[in-house]
Order: C-alpha cells, then sequence, then structure tokens
C-alpha cells in the first residue's frame, strides 16, 4: 500500500460565525439582567436595653397608616426627612434640644465630640411597606451625608471615596464617630 | 506636472476570518455576566424604591423571600424556593439553611426580603421577629433603584 504524505484539507471555517451569532442570541435573549440590590440592615437583638435616653437625643419618628410622618410632633414631608435627620444627627450648633455630645478619642481622628443620637422609627400595623422603606432610605441618606461632611472635616475626602478607595482604619474612624443608630420600637399590634 | 492616471481598483474583499471570535467574545461576555434565575417568581411584587444602595457580593450566602399579597383575598404570601411557606416555618426553614452553609460562613447569611410596598408592615414585622427569633439578624431590604 502506498501511503501518500496528503495535506489536509482546510475546514471552511466560514459558517463559524453563524453558529457564534445563534449561541449569542440565545443568551441576549435568556439573559435578565437582574439588579439585586438593596437596603442592608441589621436586626436588634430580642432584648435590647438602652437604659433610659434623654428625649433631646432621640429623634422620634411616629408614620401612621394613611403614610403620615410626624417627626418629633411635626409633620414632616418625607422629603425633608433626609435634611432634618442629618441635623439632628450632627448637632453642629449644640442646640439644647438636639442631642447631647460626648468627648472620645477615636484613632485617625483625634479627640472629638460625638453626638449621642439615636434615630426611632414607630409605625402602624397598616403603613405601607413602601413608606417604611423610603424612611429607611432617607436615614440612610442622612447617615451617609453626616459622614461625608465629617470625613470632609478631617480627611478632606468624602467618606463614599475612602470607601472606593478601601481606606479601612479611616472608614471604620468615622463609622466609629457617627454609628447608624436606628432603633426601631417594639410594635404594639 | 504629470499626474498618474488613477486606476480603477477592484474593491478588495474584506476579510471575514476574524468575524467569529468578535463574536465569541461578546457571547463569552455574555455567558459570564449572565445571572441564571434560579427560582421562578410565583407572586407579582413591586419593589419599593430606594437610592443608598448597597449589594451583596456572595450570593451563595443569601435566601432571598418574597412577600406578596393574594390579589384575590388580599392575604399575605410569603415564597422561598419554588413553594409558599408560612410566617411560623419561616424561621425553621432559613435556620436550616444556614445550618447547611460551611461554620466559618453562617455569619454572613443574609435574608433578602422581596416584598411589595403595598404590603402593611404587620407582615413584615412578623417576619421580622421570626427571623430575630432564630438570630437571623441579617437582612437586606430589597429594592428598585432609582436612577439620580
Amino acid at each position: 500500500m502506498k501511503s501518500t504524505n496528503r495535506q489536509s484539507p482546510a475546514i471552511n471555517a466560514g459558517s463559524m460565525a453563524d453558529i457564534a451569532f445563534l449561541l449569542l442570541v440565545f443568551f441576549l435573549v435568556t439573559t435578565t439582567v437582574t439588579k439585586d440590590e438593596g437596603l442592608n440592615r441589621i436586626l436588634p437583638p430580642k432584648s435590647e436595653d438602652l437604659g433610659p435616653i434623654p428625649q433631646r437625643n432621640v429623634l422620634e419618628i411616629l408614620v401612621n397608616k394613611h403614610n403620615q410622618l410626624l417627626v418629633e410632633g411635626h409633620f414632616t414631608e418625607i422629603e425633608n426627612l433626609r435634611a432634618t435627620a442629618l441635623e439632628f444627627i450632627l448637632n453642629q450648633e449644640n442646640e439644647p434640644h438636639l442631642p447631647q455630645k460626648k468627648i472620645v478619642t477615636i484613632d485617625e481622628l483625634g479627640t472629638i465630640a460625638i453626638s449621642k443620637q439615636v434615630i426611632s422609627i414607630q409605625n402602624d400595623a397598616l403603613t405601607d411597606y413602601g413608606t417604611y422603606v423610603a424612611i429607611q432610605d432617607a436615614l440612610s441618606g442622612a447617615y451617609l451625608d453626616a459622614r461625608n461632611e465629617l470625613s470632609q472635616e478631617h480627611f478632606n475626602k468624602s467618606y463614599s471615596e475612602l470607601i472606593r478607595e478601601k481606606d479601612l482604619d479611616k472608614v471604620k474612624a468615622i463609622r466609629e464617630a457617627i454609628p447608624q443608630r436606628i432603633s426601631e420600637a417594639e410594635p404594639n399590634f | 506636472m504629470r499626474f498618474k492616471r488613477i486606476k480603477k481598483i477592484a474593491n478588495p474583499e474584506m476579510s471575514t476570518a476574524s468575524l467569529p471570535d468578535i463574536v465569541f467574545m461578546l457571547l463569552f461576555f455574555f455567558m459570564v455576566t449572565t445571572v441564571i434565575q434560579d427560582e421562578k417568581p410565583m407572586l407579582e411584587i413591586e419593589k419599593p424604591s430606594a437610592v443608598q444602595t448597597e449589594k451583596i457580593e456572595q450570593k451563595d450566602l443569601t435566601a432571598s423571600l418574597l412577600v406578596g399579597m393574594n390579589p384575590e383575598n388580599r392575604i399575605p404570601l410569603i415564597q422561598w424556593e419554588e413553594r409558599f411557606i408560612s410566617i411560623e416555618d419561616l424561621g425553621e426553614l432559613l435556620s436550616e439553611k444556614r445550618a447547611s452553609l460551611p461554620e466559618s460562613m453562617q455569619g454572613k447569611f443574609t435574608t433578602i426580603l422581596k416584598a411589595d410596598k403595598a404590603l402593611p408592615m404587620e407582615v413584615i414585622t412578623k417576619i421580622k421577629q421570626q427571623l430575630r427569633e432564630y438570630q437571623l439578624f441579617k437582612i437586606q431590604y430589597a429594592v428598585e433603584t432609582e436612577s439620580y
């Protein structure tokens, strides 16, 4: 037998693109871009007794079943909650009706006065979940603003930038100075 | 000065040999980014909207609860892993799920609450109390992100 060293014929790759396109179209059609984002919270342990807290240290938010807000006894629109909460958290003017301050020493920040703020939410059984989330969102925003401000003052950079740069020591210091304290009153229904 | 006559050149054929490569690249991109939805939603839910959102990086350390309302009789329904469960069973089922994770990861276990924005807080509070009872403290309220 004669074995000839034949050259293998080139495979026509022209239809390769068609196959790839077919697969591509399939994935394009089946892909559903799910944006899984949300507000992270940690539920408080069951018996959380903070002891008596002076009235001025608590921002009391009451929500009724018509989704109306009463903040410290005043009707408030949800759009204004962020600003109100920010003013409460920082208490820059040391006003007597806003939270007390306590002098602490934190690494990276030095000795500073931090406010003893607590935000309390109490909602009705028939309050919409949407309103509740909107309140939580506004409060998160207020804490972010407060942290940004403090960070700008000390590090000349916003808190969001610190997070982006993964400067964890500074992030921790800011968090320690302005802890997110949202308490939810035990429901009475 | 003499100019050369511009000769009419026949259009050279464009090589399409690299086309499959480009398409394959796109294909791989989509294949990698695709998140296959693992569970079919049996409830129609309109999530509330918010701005200050965070993402969860490790999706395998989470359990998603869908909370909605039966449109006919307005009874709240909770869906977990393609079935409806009652609020009373919720804590137990979720702690079992958490116990199946490696021990070092159990602290990161997060419950994602995908609830309809029209639900009364009563339902949500009951779920939260149940979760707290079983020490499932980490929770995420799933929202629709608002763009600035």
